[in-house]
């Protein structure tokens, strides 16, 4: 007994000692080390840089901006560096730098906007060269946007669909459909406020006015604790914060659409207004002289504005609003009549505070409002439809550099949410819904970085609904190992809930209405598994490639089968269902030269499952069945280039080839004559699996011709010459039957043909 | 080019992972056509014990002849459940042509709030066919409907009916109504440039111009139980003399209907994909329904300068 005592006492003063040593050293260097901090932003209009590379090249030890363009290099031994800045499209920033003991220099640093790519980079650090792209992220540049060829206009989502993983339903929508999920998957946040229905003209165009924007990131998968709410992805725009050195702007008029932005500078501060609208008018007044079914009314407008103070050199605050809204009015008989309404508003004011040398921290308050108003009139009976959401929050987050080795995140978003839902017929109220519940989220995410070629994340996020009163735990997890010089193998893990549903017809948002959880009625869950490998190649080159799997459960969506919800109670409005997706992205991009662009190749499954939905018809007790939703594209290639023919003209093009989208061939017919009621044959297809079948192939190419020049010597002006669907390939879209024929006819419904387009815009 | 190969080393295993990610789920195959057999029958509380209409589906491809698709030599019996679900009467059928076949009891009157069971055998073919349906109660209008309204006026013209419920479910209502006098200028201005302008369309095609589902959650119940129906002014497709029918139905016609009239789209279904529609038959597909109605006629008027 005594020598056991002996041996564990000598075991235990061994531990003790271990763990006074794996303390001690970091002790020592707490007290020894240094750190470097600040905002980078552009030199020549002060906007903050967002994900903007900083290091250090002898230590080879660097960071990347956060959403607010704050640096923070902690744990640095005492001496002499070269801190190195990059960002795409800006010229290399160095400067010498001494560090003393315990020293907290701060160093804003300004970013000189680089015209022409540049071909050769001579000495850049690891952290410096590799883009700082998390698992499953990919990121935009508002150039790409604008000068992609475009249907009409130039659009943030029908940009991001050209990336891997992401999917359009049709070329009438901007709807995303990202690794499998439908667009109410995807959070989509405008200068951190949640947007509930980002499109105009019934889903053609997305919200976003490319003008206005300075980021566009998108998280496909894996998505870290900061964010949730969705079980799919994050798409987080922020506008530009205004020019804070001079003031400016631009005008560009084009057929159907035309945009005003102008930014300035104020006092520690800058603005910025952009505003968009459509100009159809003129068409439509042309088209109605020789048709009748042209609208009366047709058109879309928003606006965004941004003002920035800065109080002092750590406390930044900004006040950010959007508004817009589509208008139809269309009298499709005399005594028949339908209008549109609808439309977003957001406002976020934030604070944002360089707490201390380790520590910064945001305040954001947000409010955004979702509306729909479809009404129709037809032969005195009106029906009306009055939807609405409100949404109320605030949010805080903070960032900790606790040591040289770990970066602790933490955050709450807190908020009143309520949705009003009320139908009317014959003016009676046929349904009404009001649901206002509170909802919190907290969330803390530590990265530890045990060593260099390792970096370790995990976090949890606790989620809280009144309505239903669901709490729900979310936990995090990634890692990344560098095993040779500018390789990334990256893994992530999470499990991702969502409180809301989305009602929309793909064909068509305009009626688009949101629902959420109750008693009877919870909440979607999912799992998301992915693996990837980021590369640099070869210098001004990138390739990346991922694979993924996500479970989808307790989906819960408006039943398809139920036209009449008077009565009902909430939850039997609802099928419940799951879904899993898997697939593969691959992504090869050139980032210098005369000649950019990338390609992106997805391979991509999904499907869902609906009790009482796709059953064998006559052994439904054999249970449904899983079938692919129709944006289950498998084979997804993508190619978008950009060509610099001279310092006036440059071309770009984009081509898109998928492999054809799901539909139903139905197999048999039958009809019922005999409805006692009506004069019309209650005509029936029956169907085996549905959507068992292919739609041919989809494919087609945009080029687009640039123009620089100047606007009589008062600015920089561009023509932009663009030709949609060059080859007129008519993809088809879906096909229609008619009943009146017998046998029944079917007809292909077709995308967009060949559609020219030119617009003129001058910056001053 | 070494760089470029030692970088790449490690995709071979995203390749592999892939492969046996894709290799280990099956894809869907389309069905080819199979014929099901096809049952239509309504019962009306009240009225005669109805027709059955028996076929078989074609591929969809082919044209619909009901004639052609008709099946004969079957075996079909109606029964009376009590309350427990025994038989309580039986109804034997004939077939009077191929496909339709008559009841051989022409008196009994098909009771409100009862529950029947449709079976179907065939001589030469195994398929055999199981159906129920429970008739709404007693629907009836109790108010004095006035004989004349005038079109779009302020005196909108109200219906209130007792209650057919039978279960813990609404009631589902279709409010047809038939004109005496259907010819094209007794149209009405909506329903006239519609056919005017839509050469799919005639004037026939409205003489008996029903309405959509109409759930009992958008009426009034009254304190009594009554519910109280404000017949809106879209269901006048005539000018002139029409009878107005208020119709109860039961859950299997409610769900033939809804299912049916938003196959082929118009609900939040994505364009291309189509559901089957929601059948009630054991061993084959149709429709078993039943039916609780009562009706009025109301003369709609013409009102000035119209």
């Amino acid at each position: 007994m005594k020598k056991t005592s002996k041996l564990f006492q000598k075991r235990r003063r061994l531990i003790v000692f271990i763990i006074l040593m794996s303390i001690l050293p970091s002790a020592v260097a707490a007290q020894e080390t240094a750190t470097v901090n600040g905002i980078v932003s552009d030199k020549e209009t002060g906007e903050t840089l967002l994900l903007a590379n900083v290091s250090l090249i002898e230590i080879n030890k660097g960071t990347s901006t956060n959403n607010s363009g704050f640096y923070s290099i902690t744990g640095i031994e005492p001496g002499n560096y070269r801190l190195v800045a990059s960002y795409i499209g800006y010229r290399r920033f160095e400067k010498e730098i001494s560090l003393e003991a315990g020293e907290s220099l701060r160093l804003d640093i300004e970013l000189v906007p680089e015209s022409i790519e540049l071909e050769e980079v001579t000495v850049r650090s690891e952290a410096e060269t590799e883009e700082q792209k998390n698992i499953g992220t990919a990121q935009l540049t508002t150039r790409l946007i604008k000068d992609l060829p475009a249907v009409i206009i130039p659009d943030v989502f029908r940009s991001v669909q050209l990336l891997p993983g992401v999917k359009a339903a049709s070329d009438f929508s901007s709807g995303l459909y990202i690794r499998g999920g439908s667009p109410d998957q995807t959070l989509i946040l405008l200068d951190e406020t949640t947007v509930y229905n980002p499109t105009h003209f019934f889903g053609f165009y997305s919200t976003f006015n490319p003008d206005a924007v300075k980021d566009v990131r998108l998280f496909k998968g894996g998505y870290p604790a900061r964010y949730g709410g969705r079980i799919g992805s994050v798409l987080t725009v922020y506008n530009k914060d205004g020019n804070r050195n001079q003031t400016g702007g631009a005008v560009s008029v084009g057929l159907l659409a035309s945009r005003v932005f102008m930014e300035g500078p104020i006092k520690n501060g800058s603005w910025m207004l952009a505003v968009r609208r459509s100009t159809l008018e003129p068409f439509l007044a042309i088209a109605r002289n020789s048709s009748d079914n042209i609208p009366d009314q047709f058109n879309f407008i928003d606006i965004n504005g941004k003002i920035n103070f800065d109080a002092t050199q750590n406390d930044r605050f900004s006040l950010a609003f959007y508004t817009g809204n589509d208008k139809v009015s269309f009298p499709f008989r005399d005594d028949a009549n339908i209008g549109l309404r609808y439309g977003n508003q957001t406002v976020s004011a934030s604070w944002k505070k360089i707490l201390s040398k380790r520590v910064f921290g945001s305040l954001t308050v947000t409010g955004s409002r979702y509306f729909n108003k479809p009404g129709f009139e037809i032969a005195g009976t009106p029906f009306e439809r009055d939807n609405d959401i409100l949404d109320i929050s605030v949010k805080a987050d903070f960032e900790f550099d606790l040591n040289s080795t770990n970066t602790l995140s933490a955050g709450m978003w807190g908020g009143n949410l309520e949705l009003n839902f009320n139908d009317s017929f014959d003016n009676n109220d046929t349904f009404s819904n009001r649901i206002r519940t509170n909802y919190t989220s907290v969330y803390i995410q530590n990265e530890w970085q045990p060593a260099n070629k390792w970096v370790l994340t995990a976090g949890i996020r606790t989620n809280y609904f009144t309505e239903g009163n669901y709490l729900r735990l979310s936990p995090r997890a990634s890692a990344e190992f560098r095993p040779a010089e500018k390789v990334r193998i990256q893994a992530a893990y999470g499990r991702y809930h969502q409180f809301l549903t989305l009602v929309t017809n793909e064909a068509f948002s305009g009626f688009d209405l949101w629902l959420t959880t109750d008693d009877g009625v919870p909440p979607s869950f999912g799992d998301q598994f992915v693996l990837g490998i980021k590369t640099i190649p070869l210098s001004g080159f990138a390739f990346d490639a991922e694979v993924y799997y996500r479970t989808m459960r307790d989906l819960f969506e408006l039943d398809p089968f139920i036209t009449d919800q008077a009565g009902l109670d909430y939850s039997e409005l609802f099928r419940f269902g799951e879904g899993d997706a898997w697939g593969a992205e691959f992504f090869f991009e050139k980032q210098t030269g005369t000649l950019t662009g990338f390609l992106g190749y997805t391979y991509g499954e999904t499907r869902r499952k609906f009790p009482g939905f796709n059953t064998d018809l006559l052994n439904p007790v054999s249970g449904a069945r899983f079938f692919p939703p129709k944006f289950d594209r498998r084979h997804d290639f993508n190619i978008v280039t950009n060509l610099r023919l001279s310092n006036r003209w440059s071309a770009n093009a984009v081509f898109n080839y998928a492999t054809g989208q799901p539909f139903t061939e139905p197999s048999g017919r039958t009809s019922f004559s005999d409805v006692p009621f009506g004069t019309d044959d209650r005509n029936v297809f029956t169907v085996g699996n549905v959507n068992a079948s292919r739609l041919p192939a989809y494919h087609r190419l945009d080029f687009g011709f640039i123009r620089s020049g100047t606007f009589f010597n008062m600015g920089r002006a561009e023509w932009h010459f663009q030709i949609i669907n060059a080859y007129s390939r008519r993809n088809v879209w879906f096909f229609q039957f008619d009943f009146d024929e017998n046998p029944v006819d079917r007809d292909e419904v077709t995308l967009l043909p060949i559609v020219p387009s030119v617009s003129y815009t001058v910056n001053f | 080019m070494k760089i470029m190969f030692r970088q790449f080393r490690y995709l071979p295993f995203l390749v592999l992972t892939t492969a046996i990610l894709f290799t280990a789920c099956d894809s869907l195959e389309e069905e080819g056509f199979s014929e099901i057999p096809v049952v239509e029958s309504y019962m009306i509380a009240g009225r005669p014990l109805p027709f059955v209409k028996l076929s078989a589906t074609v591929p969809a491809n082919e044209e619909y002849v009901f004639e052609e698709a008709a099946l004969g030599d079957a075996n079909v019996i109606i029964y009376l459940l009590s309350e427990s679900g025994e038989e309580e009467d039986i109804f034997r059928f004939t077939m009077k042509q191929k496909g339709i076949y008559l009841p051989e009891n022409r008196v009994h009157r098909v009771l409100p709030g009862r529950t029947y069971q449709l079976e179907v055998t065939f001589d030469e073919r195994d398929d055999q066919l199981n159906a129920v349906t429970t008739i709404p109660g007693d629907l009836k209008i109790i108010n004095e409907v006035p004989e004349f309204a005038i079109y779009q006026s302020e005196n909108q013209p109200e219906l209130v009916v007792t209650n057919p419920s039978t279960g813990n479910r609404q009631n589902v209502f279709v409010i047809n109504t038939i004109s005496f006098d259907p010819v094209f200028n007794n149209l009405t201005p909506f329903y006239m440039e519609t056919v005017t302008e839509d050469d799919a369309l005639e004037v026939e095609d409205f003489v008996n111009n029903d309405s959509p589902l109409i759930n009992e959650g958008n009426f009034e119940v009254n304190a009594d139980g009554t519910i109280t129906i404000k017949y809106p002014w879209i269901g006048v497709a005539f000018f002139g003399e029409n009878r107005v029918v208020v119709n109860s139905i039961d859950s299997n016609l409610n769900d033939l209907l809804r299912s049916q009239s938003v196959q082929l789209g118009g609900s939040t279904i994505s364009p291309g994909e189509i559901q089957n529609v929601i059948f009630h038959v054991d061993g084959g597909i149709g429709i078993f329904g039943g039916i609780a109605s009562d009706s009025v006629n109301i003369f709609f008027e013409r009102p000035p300068g119209m």
